[in-house]
């Protein structure tokens, strides 16, 4: 995986920033607001791969 | 209201009528029908893609999307995040993976993968359609995958109560795929309404599936 936006977290705390993710709590940082979408995509994905239901 | 936009053929030889980020052209190295496509770099951890605005679409309202795709190989890094349906909200109500092992998935906005479609044959024209409806009321909702005029089937997915105005295409997550170049061709979306043109693009028949009917 390259650059990842998510290294080590463990399964609870990944399953606890999608929860805020998908709630719209929790703000991704980009340069713009395209990025920033692609951005939240791309954190979603990693974060539902370590919590395993991916 | 029936067709919200296209057929996009890009038989024009430019990208007209679409807003773009990052490497995207018009491309004649590839095309289904004519001689033109529209070419995404895939191969990178940015973004590239077309995007394409169009009137919001009414809450109880279903949208049909259908493209072409080809790709020259399965991802090998990370899903490749082909399409997405977005909303006034700034996020995807449905879209379109395709992940490592080639699957065509169809997620909800959660990113929940909700249908599993088949393993996507390389350097070859691909047609992939689904379906989404915003909900009059709540935020959930079913959303349906068809492939190559095959039924992939239908089941109730997260896609929030914003409604649809455009969709992107191509590369739309910044995600290192491990492919290279892909490419898309006539696009085109419909929603429900209207006696033409009001159900999937490809003509795909039946257009309702079982789950559908409750909330339909």
């Amino acid at each position: 995986m390259t650059d990842p936006v998510v290294t080590t977290v463990s399964r609870q705390t990944a399953q606890f920033l999608l929860t805020l993710l998908n709630q719209q709590k929790l703000e991704i940082g980009a340069p713009d607001f395209d990025e920033a979408v692609a951005s939240v995509i791309r954190a979603r994905s990693e974060l539902r791969a370590i919590v395993g239901d991916d | 209201m029936a067709i919200l936009y296209g057929p996009a053929d890009f038989e024009a030889g430019t990208l007209a009528g679409f807003s773009t980020s990052g490497t995207v052209s018009a491309s004649t190295t590839q095309h289904h029908g004519g001689s033109w496509s529209a070419s995404f770099a895939a191969n990178n951890a940015g973004i590239n893609y077309i995007r394409r605005g169009y009137t919001s679409v009414p809450t109880g309202t279903r949208v049909f999307y259908g493209m072409w795709a080809w790709i020259p190989s399965i991802p090998v890094t990370n899903s490749l995040f082909l399409n997405f349906l977005e909303t006034t909200a700034f996020g995807a109500a449905a879209q379109i993976a395709i992940n490592t092992s080639g699957n065509i998935l169809l997620q909800d906005s959660g990113g929940v993968t909700i249908v599993t479609g088949p393993v996507i044959a390389t350097s070859t024209w691909t047609n992939i359609e689904y379906s989404c409806m915003i909900p009059v009321a709540g935020s959930t909702a079913p959303i349906q995958l068809i492939v190559n005029s095959t039924d992939y089937g239908s089941a109730t997915g997260t896609v929030g109560s914003a409604q649809m105005n455009q969709s992107r295409a191509g590369q739309t997550a910044s995600f290192s795929t491990g492919i290279a170049t892909g490419y898309l061709d006539d696009i085109q979306i419909n929603d429900d309404t209207g006696g033409s043109n009001n159900s999937w693009p490809s003509g795909f028949s039946p257009g309702v599936a079982a789950t559908w009917a409750a909330v339909v």
